[in-house]
């Protein structure tokens, strides 16, 4: 791989998006390292994401997967090489909406009888049951900000909306996720 | 125990907090790698055209050498052998089916049963 660190520097492409670039041209061409670069740079961004998104390690680790085959699959339709990672996680974040939306939702309000002072598991058991009572776009919406701290552009970009719509969606997430952790935890 | 009025405020700082740290496992990563990259090499004629030209030419010399064996003539006695050799003439030779089959032998069983 050393020539493909070689070659980026001489191209002048040092910033992420132009290596980015270099790489998606150089798997244009069918070279097998530079897609393992690519996988290798993106990859545990991506499950991360989609961890919380799904709050399952399993499922996302298969959604990455799929994430990098239809990326790869679909690389000629990516017009411009460098926007590569936006096109990457925008494709992770569809499949993420996707399974969401195919979860059947669980009936019932969460337990109540939750320390959330208690042990970080116990706070992180009751938030992702908490989660599972917003819609899959304001739930991806919430973790996109909240957890992983994307930018109000990023985040319309990574869903494909308008930034109002990541404003209007945000703040019905944040009110909807208040009022559940008050039920969740009123009354101990 | 989480008051009201606390777990209002401390909603979004709890949910940050329970981000999970996972980033994946490393044998993951490799399957994911060995995945796309056969899919890309199926789809790629460089790396699977080589592979079927030697399948179709050992085919091929495996259809030739079948169409050889089956073409062959097929095998003729030569002629000294006995199955070219002329039927023997009739009381030369000393099978029991001919004796069996003469009308003296018939008549003679014939007159002793009288």
């Amino acid at each position: 791989m050393a020539w493909v660190r070689t070659n980026t520097i001489a191209t002048g492409a040092t910033d992420t998006f132009g290596e980015d670039a270099y790489y998606v041209s150089r798997c244009r061409e069918g070279d097998d390292a530079a897609m393992r670069i690519l996988i290798g740079r993106h990859r545990k961004r991506l499950v991360r994401i989609a961890a919380n998104s799904l709050r399952d390690a399993h499922e996302a680790e298969d959604v990455v997967q799929d994430t990098f085959l239809k990326a790869f699959r679909e690389l000629p339709r990516l017009r411009e090489d460098r926007a590569f990672s936006g096109y990457l996680y925008r494709i992770c974040v569809r499949l993420c909406m996707d399974r969401l939306r195919s979860r059947r939702p669980e009936p019932g309000l969460v337990d109540r009888a939750v320390n959330a002072e208690g042990s970080s598991v116990e706070t992180k058991v009751l938030v992702s049951k908490l989660l599972q009572h917003l819609t899959p776009d304001l739930r991806l919406t919430l973790v996109l900000r909240e957890m992983e701290q994307l930018s109000y552009e990023e985040i319309a970009e990574t869903m494909d909306v308008p930034i109002g719509t990541v404003r209007s969606r945000l703040h019905a997430a944040r009110e909807r996720f208040r009022e559940l952790w008050s039920a969740a935890t009123e009354g101990e | 125990m989480i008051p009201k009025e606390q777990a209002e405020t401390d909603a979004l700082s709890v949910l940050r907090s329970a981000a999970i740290d996972y980033e994946g496992d490393e044998l993951m990563e490799t399957v994911t790698v060995m995945r796309v990259r056969t899919w890309h090499r199926l789809r790629s004629p460089k790396h699977w055209l080589p592979t079927l030209a030697a399948a179709g030419a050992v085919a091929a010399l495996m259809l030739a050498f079948a169409q050889t064996l089956w073409s062959q003539p097929q095998v003729v006695p030569p002629t000294g052998s006995a199955m070219n050799r002329p039927a023997p003439a009739f009381g030369q030779d000393s099978e029991p089916t001919q004796q069996w089959a003469s009308p003296r032998a018939s008549s003679s069983v014939g007159s002793s049963a009288h």
